[in-house]
């Protein structure tokens, strides 16, 4: 179980390289959350709001300003991610996993996908050899349903599909107990979309697997998540689960997102949307049954 | 009635060095008419933009036409001839690109970039005059502090707001077609539904004709009111946009309308 407690993440607004103007973007200010085994936990909100500044926190990418990380494996060894060591953090590493959004730029055009995918086991525990890697490889594409012989090709002969499921594969040839999938679907077609979100959810019952996914799109991220938790300038609005906030979304900007989405017999989207409210700091509070909002 | 834009048996070809070359659009055939907006919907690679590049000759120099006619208000855009193609882009048909970020001159600021434009107009108005026209339809896109803003060079705008002056480019002088290609997919969906109301309100106001491109068939059903689907070069279907959606006829239709569907589930 991944529990991701009061984080706040603070930007220093640089005015020279060895001047500090002593000035902050408070990009996350203090967002909790916890993601079960094989739960599938949604992140929304538009660009600025923090949701991959939270994903990149995650796995150490960013130093964490304040609050507290925890995880604790499906063996019970549990991580701390504020005071790990590096050898901890190498470990996490390995379970928790992070598929970035435009698997054009994720993977390094010059090398071939059996590289790329060794890369995320070269240098670790995991390597033992040549041949071993070789297996655990072959194995990471057929869960992607990719095919053993396109091992030896490059990355630009592939669609935009196709990539993102070789961005995939990289992530589960560790074989994680975490996915962190940031906007991995906003790039690609309608129906390729929901092919690769039908993957991550046949994976997700297949490993029991912990996945926190990051969307614009409030579509996409109710047809995979079991919670989703709505972000706005770095801060909680409202969470619950998946029925009840599309059912009876309660905060207004929730209910603007809500809108947004294009609907294929009705044409409510063009209607006006709910203006936007200054947001108070306040906490969240439990409306309904798990139904968490801020007001 | 008589089309606004008619398209005859088209097909355009790519060329890979000396020998290769590949069919990319094949035998399409549309009409566009007045006050209509048209959706095409299809995945990448589909054809959709080259169809609607070729429409201004603004194809790349790989891509060459190898079929059909185009007709806008009944006299022929092919073969290209500059004199044409100079009097049809912008006056007659304006084009809307698709990532607004990449498609501005980043050395301009977006006032010298709107005088530009208004300077194939008024040839020899003074500056101020331009400005003021400049600020004037910033202003009806609803871009607040319009005078700042020209000062403004394009990386300081957000995507939303960049992709509104494009509009505004669009709209200068007037035209009767718009070539909307996908405008709205490197946007949020909040700016994405903002980005598309202002484009249907100045629809209805200006009464232009709109071609639509979009990957999202739940997007294209809820503005246009005739929908092409494209799938791997060829207009697979193409009708009313409620039939479309109530009985689609072709597979890959019935995939797009299925998939939507299920993505749709509360």
């Amino acid at each position: 179980m991944l529990e991701i407690q009061n984080i706040h993440k603070r930007y220093p607004l640089h005015a020279g390289y060895f001047i500090s103007r002593k000035q902050f973007v408070l990009a996350v200010r203090g967002v909790s959350f916890s993601i079960k085994e094989e739960e599938c936990y949604g992140l929304v909100g538009e660009s600025g709001s923090g949701k991959t500044t939270i994903a990149r926190m995650l796995i150490g990418l960013l130093s964490i300003s304040d609050g507290c990380i925890q995880y604790t494996a499906h063996d019970n060894t549990a991580f701390n991610l504020i005071n790990s060591s590096r050898k901890d953090l190498r470990k996490f590493r390995l379970l928790a996993r992070y598929i970035s959004q435009d698997p054009a730029r994720s993977l390094d055009p010059r090398m071939t996908v059996e590289k790329i995918l060794y890369s995320g086991i070269r240098y670790t525990s995991l390597w033992v050899n040549q041949k071993n890697a070789y297996q655990r490889a072959v194995r990471a594409l057929e869960l992607v349903e990719l095919d053993s012989h396109m091992l030896s090709r490059y990355p630009v002969e592939f669609s935009g599909g196709q990539r993102q499921r070789i961005a995939i594969a990289r992530a589960l040839i560790t074989e994680p107990e975490v996915l962190i999938c940031d906007e991995i679907v906003s790039s690609l077609d309608m129906p390729i979309r929901k092919k690769i979100l039908d993957l991550i959810l046949r994976l997700k019952s297949l490993y029991h697997l912990s996945i926190l996914f990051i969307s614009h799109d409030l579509s996409t991220v109710s047809y995979v998540c079991d919670r989703i938790g709505v972000l706005y300038k770095g801060r909680l609005l409202e969470e619950a689960r998946v029925k009840d906030l599309m059912q009876n979304p309660i905060h207004p900007y929730t209910q603007r997102l809500y809108r947004a989405i294009p609907k294929l017999e009705k044409n409510v989207f063009i209607q006006d949307l709910p203006p936007l409210q200054e947001v108070s700091d306040m906490p969240m509070r439990e409306m309904a049954p798990e139904h968490f909002v801020a007001n | 009635m008589n089309p606004l834009l008619s398209v005859r048996n088209l097909g355009i070809e790519i060329h890979r060095g000396q020998m290769q070359k590949q069919q990319v659009v094949q035998d399409i055939t549309f009409e566009v008419y007045e006050k209509e907006i048209f959706g095409v919907v299809g995945e990448s690679g589909s054809g959709k933009t080259l169809t609607a590049l070729s429409l201004l000759a603004l194809l790349p120099p790989a891509a060459k036409i190898t079929s059909g006619s185009i007709q806008f208000k009944n006299k022929d855009v092919l073969p290209y001839q500059e004199k044409v193609i100079r009097e049809l882009r912008g006056k007659e048909i304006s084009y809307i690109f698709q990532e607004p970020g990449r498609s501005f001159d980043p050395l301009h600021t977006i006032g010298s970039t709107m005088s530009e434009t208004f300077r194939r107009i008024y040839p020899m108005e003074k500056q101020d005059l331009l400005t003021q026209k400049s600020i004037k339809i910033l202003q009806d896109l609803h871009i607040s502090h319009a005078e700042r803003r020209l000062k403004n060079y394009p990386h300081q705008f957000s995507g939303g707001m960049l992709q509104r002056v494009m509009i505004a480019l669009a709209l200068i002088q007037n035209p009767q077609l718009i070539i909307a290609d996908e405008p709205t997919t490197s946007l949020d969906v909040t700016i994405q539904a903002e980005v598309i109301r202002l484009l249907i309100e100045l629809q209805k106001k200006r009464r232009f004709s709109m071609i639509f491109i979009s990957h999202n068939i739940a997007l294209i059903a809820s503005i246009a009111h005739r929908i092409a689907v494209m799938y791997r070069g060829h207009i697979v279907e193409c009708d009313l946009k409620d039939k479309i959606i109530s009985s689609p006829q072709h597979e890959y239709s019935k995939l797009l309308i299925k998939n939507a569907n299920e993505l749709e589930c509360y």
